[in-house]
């Protein structure tokens, strides 16, 4: 019985990745291929990037002997990208799979579903760990020479960590299932912890080097606290160096949580697949409303929208949010950005002249990605027929989606742009000019989305991120964004000595035509296409 | 109320409907039926203004649905066979967003959400989100939303797909009562018994083309409306 399960489980994984979402169809052999080689592109770009840190940290830890050490740091990357990387499906696959009802009305023990439900996360688990593990024991043997004992170990232990991470990312499943019923806003916790970490991930990026050297310099004290606190990895660590008690302590001590946490989970687990936990019922309870003209009520579908998707927020919205930090890094940094600029100045004739279209042109790079109005037409999705069989003029739904664009970004543009002017030392009158140009730029690249989204729309999607973040719409928007952005800044190099004021009034012109010229598309044909779609 | 005139409607080379003609009157529940892809859902989509038309006109309330779309549409609820609706929102944020749109009072909206989600038994899962409906509580939410505004016209495609019997019950009754009041119901069905009960003229449509309409007495005679619906189809 186990064996048809484990099967099954395996078909599962493989039409995750050999079978075409869309139609559920087998990919075509020429996809197949295409998806294998992309997949070990992606594969090896990620593990390459592990291979430099791995480099990094070789040449800091090897030579001071502390070699379990360098593992153990490696291992935790593993853990932390095995823990990340698998956690978001653990939850959903342990405990929301298709086939809870099937698999509970048959003879089968809840803990052997468990079980064979945990080879998926065990699979995906191994995949992440890999990306990380491999480099570290390459790295390992380039930087120390080959050494049988210390590869065999590395690649047993590639398989073990993976159990590691299994029973953490099992265990946080766990978690997330019994706080997940009484969570409210989970799209702003969804947005928040991925900000976090991708806080988390530049903060650690940019400051690599710094870090490396403390972790040189306070090596005994880290190699101390990891013996301390985190027994098995310093085991983890000392076991890939080669010393096989410390490999079979480890192994010993992943067995054993394994087992733990397979009883835990397996006593609950027909509790939780059998609750409802996931939708802890709201009670209404009647209030006196307000009624609001159609204009706003359409304007606050479309922010319902936005703010309900976490998808949206992130992929088409995460530009928000960057501009203020970068803004605010700027004021922080400011001296040293206005020594860079007095030194760039003093070797380059005119560029005083061209730091505030310089700073505009990342504003709007950053604006460009917040391409909110370019999926909006194929959000609608399936449910396409209320605002076609609404009594409102088709114009009035296609603005309504333009202003949510304009609304999410003027008013962050506006203290972004304000920031800058003060941390580069840009008088009020070009700065506030630069206001004028940033919000001439979103009124075009609101334009433009659209007009792409009716151009290629897509509503016969299944999964939201399809049209979020893989539409030609939302593709063509950012990088025409871009474009326009790089553009600018040429055209004032070319136009030097050129006032930017007067420069930023010539963009602001061109702008604002092409937005109107767009705004008639949509009127006239634009209007047609979303009635007849 | 309803004036259907010679409507045709292709898809590339298909002709969906074929010069299809009906009149349907202020206080009429007519019923639409066909086998699947006849062409009933073209027609409705056609008539509520979601689909464009070839040839032919569309009168609400005697103004061209061509012409005037918005004023056509203020006059009619819609209630489709599959009932997607924003899933996003909750269900009262739903009710209060068509009522919005249709400029329903804040006073008369509550009384109706009042009303109606208390007989569809609707109202404790007023708050919950739209995502977290069965099929049978997003029907039930469609048909509350359709009656909010108080339509002249209801044109309703499977309505009793997904209700529990009593809802089913209810919305019959409702959809008397509306006609009673001078309304008019068009609405589509492959449940022959309802039809059969229900309305007062029928309408049956073969490959886009209509092959018999009347009142029911006219169209079925003194057979049941099953046998000589299978035997047209013959």
């Amino acid at each position: 019985m186990m064996r048809a399960l484990f099967k099954k489980q395996f078909l599962e994984i493989n039409a995750l990745y050999f079978q075409d979402k869309k139609t559920g169809k087998i990919r075509s052999k020429g996809g197949m291929v295409a998806f294998v080689l992309l997949f070990a592109f992606v594969f090896f770009s990620v593990g390459m990037a592990f291979f430099g840190t791995a480099d990094m940290l070789t040449d800091a830890l090897i030579p001071l002997n502390l070699d379990w050490l360098y593992f153990s740091l490696m291992g935790m990357m593993a853990i932390a990208l095995g823990v990340f990387g698998s956690v978001f499906n653990t939850f959903a696959g342990l405990y929301h799979a298709k086939d809870n009802d099937l698999l509970l009305s048959m003879p089968i023990k809840p803990s052997q579903i468990l079980l064979v439900r945990m080879s998926s996360v065990y699979a995906m688990s191994l995949l992440y760990t890999s990306l990380v593990w491999v480099p570290t024991f390459l790295q390992y043997g380039v930087k120390t020479g080959w050494k049988a004992e210390s590869i065999g170990f590395s690649i047993m232990l590639t398989f073990i960590l993976s159990a590691f991470v299994t029973v953490l990312t099992c265990a946080l499943g766990y978690v997330v299932a019994l706080i997940s019923g009484k969570l409210k806003n989970k799209s702003f916790i969804t947005v928040i912890l991925s900000v976090a970490f991708l806080g988390i991930y530049y903060f650690v990026y940019f400051k690599i080097n710094s870090l490396l050297q403390s972790l040189a310099m306070y090596s005994n004290e880290i190699g101390g606290a990891i013996k301390r606190w985190v027994f098995p990895i310093y085991h983890l660590g000392l076991g890939a160096s080669g010393n096989a008690i410390s490999l079979l302590i480890f192994t010993a001590i992943t067995m054993a949580l394994f087992a733990i946490c397979t009883l835990i989970l397996s006593r609950s687990f027909i509790k939780i697949i059998t609750s409802n936990t996931s939708s802890k019922k709201a009670v209404y309870k009647e209030k006196s409303t307000k009624a609001s003209n159609q204009k706003t009520t359409l304007l606050k579908k479309e922010l319902r929208r936005f703010v309900s998707s976490p998808t949206y927020m992130l992929n088409n919205g995460l530009g928000i949010l960057i501009m203020i930090v970068a803004a605010v890094a700027a004021l922080i940094k400011a001296n040293d950005i206005n020594m860079i600029l007095g030194a760039v100045s003093a070797e380059l004739k005119g560029f005083e002249n061209m730091v505030p279209v310089i700073a505009l042109s990342a504003i709007l790079m950053f604006i460009s990605t917040n391409v909110i109005s370019a999926p909006s037409i194929s959000l609608e999705g399936k449910h396409i027929w209320i605002a076609q069989s609404l009594p409102v003029d088709t114009l009035q739904i296609l603005h309504a989606k333009q202003k949510m664009h304009i609304l999410i970004n003027t008013v962050p543009t506006v203290i972004c742009t304000a920031l800058i002017g003060v941390s580069f030392k840009i008088d009020v009158i070009t700065t506030l000019c630069m206001i004028v140009t940033a919000f001439c730029f979103i009124l075009f690249t609101s334009a433009l989305g659209l007009t792409l989204n009716l151009k290629k729309p897509n509503l016969e999607w299944t999964n939201e991120a399809v049209p979020i973040k893989q539409s030609t719409s939302v593709t063509l928007t950012l990088f025409s964004g871009w474009a326009i952005a790089a553009v600018i800044v040429v055209a004032d190099y070319l136009l030097k000595g050129l006032n930017p004021t007067v420069f930023l009034s010539i963009v602001d012109i061109v702008l604002l035509t092409s937005s109107l010229l767009l705004n008639k598309w949509i009127k006239t044909k634009g209007t047609k296409i979303f009635e007849e779609l | 109320m309803l004036r259907i005139e010679n409507l045709t409607k292709t898809y590339g080379d298909k002709k969906a409907v074929d010069n299809l003609s009906l009149h349907i009157r202020p206080g009429e529940i007519y019923g639409f039926i066909g086998h699947n892809g006849a062409g009933k859902t073209t027609t409705l989509k056609s008539v509520t203004g979601i689909l464009k038309f070839d040839a032919g006109e569309i009168y609400i309330d005697n103004t061209s649905i061509k012409q005037d779309p918005i004023s056509c549409k203020k006059k009619i609820a819609y209630i489709p066979d599959n009932p997607d609706l924003y899933n996003f929102m909750t269900g009262i944020g739903y009710l209060n967003f068509i009522a919005d749109i249709f400029g329903v009072s804040a006073e008369d909206r509550q009384k109706k959400i009042r009303q109606y989600a208390d007989i569809f038994g609707l109202t404790s899962d007023l708050a919950q989100p739209i995502s977290a409906y069965s099929h049978g509580m997003k029907q039930k939410l469609a048909v509350i939303s359709a009656l909010i505004h108080d339509p002249k016209l209801i044109i309703m495609d499977e309505p009793f797909v997904g209700l529990d019997p009593k809802a089913s019950h209810t919305l019959k009754e409702i959809m008397r009562d509306i006609c009673n009041r001078g309304g008019a119901i068009f609405f589509s069905t492959h449940v022959l018994e309802v039809a059969e009960k229900l309305c007062d003229k029928v309408a049956i449509i073969k490959d886009g083309q209509l092959i018999k309409s009347g009142t029911m007495e006219d169209v079925k005679g003194d057979d049941s409306l099953e046998s000589v619906f299978l035997e047209l189809e013959d």
